[in-house]
């Protein structure tokens, strides 16, 4: 098997992982496949560099948040230089149902009145990292990790309650 | 128990996203990135270009006075050493920026490639403001060596010096209009991000 190959099945597996980055970074589903694209770009980059030294989620999360957090976004639209793939409007979406996800859509309301770096926090705190891993993702003190932790915390439940959502 | 947790289990239960199969994949593997690193790449490269053809195609004349002669020289030498060394620097520091980075390395890796075209903008423009000045002196010289009027030297010293001051002060303002063009919207939420993640250091 060769390496794209290998990517590919490895990324067709754990694409939820991603999925996950687009939702909490984006409101519209255009913005959601530009992000999942440029992220999947840059996973595929820095691959062979990768492979096998650490669990794929954890690279995953690194590389999507740096991604989510630093491409260039318009406010309008994001990235509307490069077209999205035609091909890729093929997508099964009989598999995707909005309303299954009414009880998480409060999550997510909240989660976008964050800024970038709280979304990545509450990312890696739905995800169940521990601080350590989360202060090395971010560069930051774990100390600090905790501190922001909590404030993010409770902002978001803040923003939930006002929603009627807690 | 936080209250938070609810959700979270319901978030780590979602699997309902859309499904890209492993042909959908493949074609994205094969489109370009749009990411900032490579944005920020291609206008470094137009103005490493341009500045570059500008040193080329700007017209010499042939020089009448050793002094400025030597000038020029000792000139186009400094401002050659400067382009290779802002090339250098400028491929050094994009080697530092991966994505596999901590966040705030990576931000800090861009944000110093923005740095050094900020340098090299800079340097530019004390280039023009030296070939300013230098062109006045030298009109200033040549006026004295073939008239040796005072009273022309002076008006020439007067209405070059408004001129060099109206010039440099219009180059400045052109510069920082570009910047805020160009760097300032691209930028704009990188720099954002970046203060958030030092402000977070700096209040613990």
């Amino acid at each position: 098997m060769n390496l794209e190959q290998e990517f590919i099945i490895l990324l067709e597996k754990n694409q939820n992982i991603v999925h996950k980055i687009c939702k909490i970074y984006t409101d519209q589903e255009d913005m959601h496949k530009d992000l999942f694209q440029e992220i999947t770009i840059q996973l595929w980059h820095s691959y062979p560099k990768f492979r096998g030294e650490a669990k794929f989620s954890t690279w995953a999360y690194r590389i999507g948040l740096n991604t989510a957090i630093s491409l260039f976004r318009n406010k309008k639209r994001t990235l509307p230089i490069i077209p999205w793939d035609q091909n890729l409007e093929k997508i099964s979406y009989e598999e995707y149902d909005p309303e299954k996800d009414d009880q998480l859509q409060y999550l997510y309301e909240a989660i976008h009145h964050l800024n970038d770096i709280e979304k990545a926090l509450i990312y890696l705190y739905l995800e169940d990292r521990d601080y350590t891993e989360i202060a090395e993702t971010l560069g930051i003190s774990e100390v600090n990790a905790r501190v922001k932790m909590n404030r993010t915390k409770t902002k978001l439940k803040e923003i939930l309650k006002k929603k009627g959502a807690l | 128990m936080d209250e938070l947790d609810q959700f979270k289990k319901q978030w780590k239960e979602n699997e309902n996203f859309m499904k890209l199969n492993q042909s959908e994949i493949k074609a994205i593997l094969h489109k370009s990135s749009t990411s900032i690193v490579k944005w920020i790449f291609i206008i470094c490269c137009l103005e490493l270009l341009l500045g570059i053809t500008l040193s080329f195609v700007l017209p010499s004349e042939k020089e009448e006075f050793l002094a400025f002669e030597l000038l020029n020289w000792t000139y186009e030498i400094i401002s050659y050493i400067a382009i290779f060394y802002f090339i250098y620097i400028f491929f050094k520091l994009l080697k530092k920026i991966k994505n596999t980075n901590n966040t705030k390395s990576l931000m800090e890796a861009i944000l110093a490639v923005r740095k050094n075209a900020d340098h090299y903008i800079k340097f530019n423009l004390w280039c023009i403001n030296y070939v300013i000045i230098i062109s006045l002196l030298h009109n200033i010289v040549a006026e004295f060596y073939e008239s040796h009027s005072w009273s022309m030297v002076l008006f020439i010293l007067i209405l070059g010096s408004i001129l060099s001051f109206t010039f440099g002060y219009v180059f400045i303002k052109l510069a920082k209009g570009y910047y805020h063009l160009i760097y300032g919207k691209l930028l704009k939420k990188l720099n954002h991000n970046y203060e958030e993640l030092t402000r977070l250091e700096e209040e613990s």
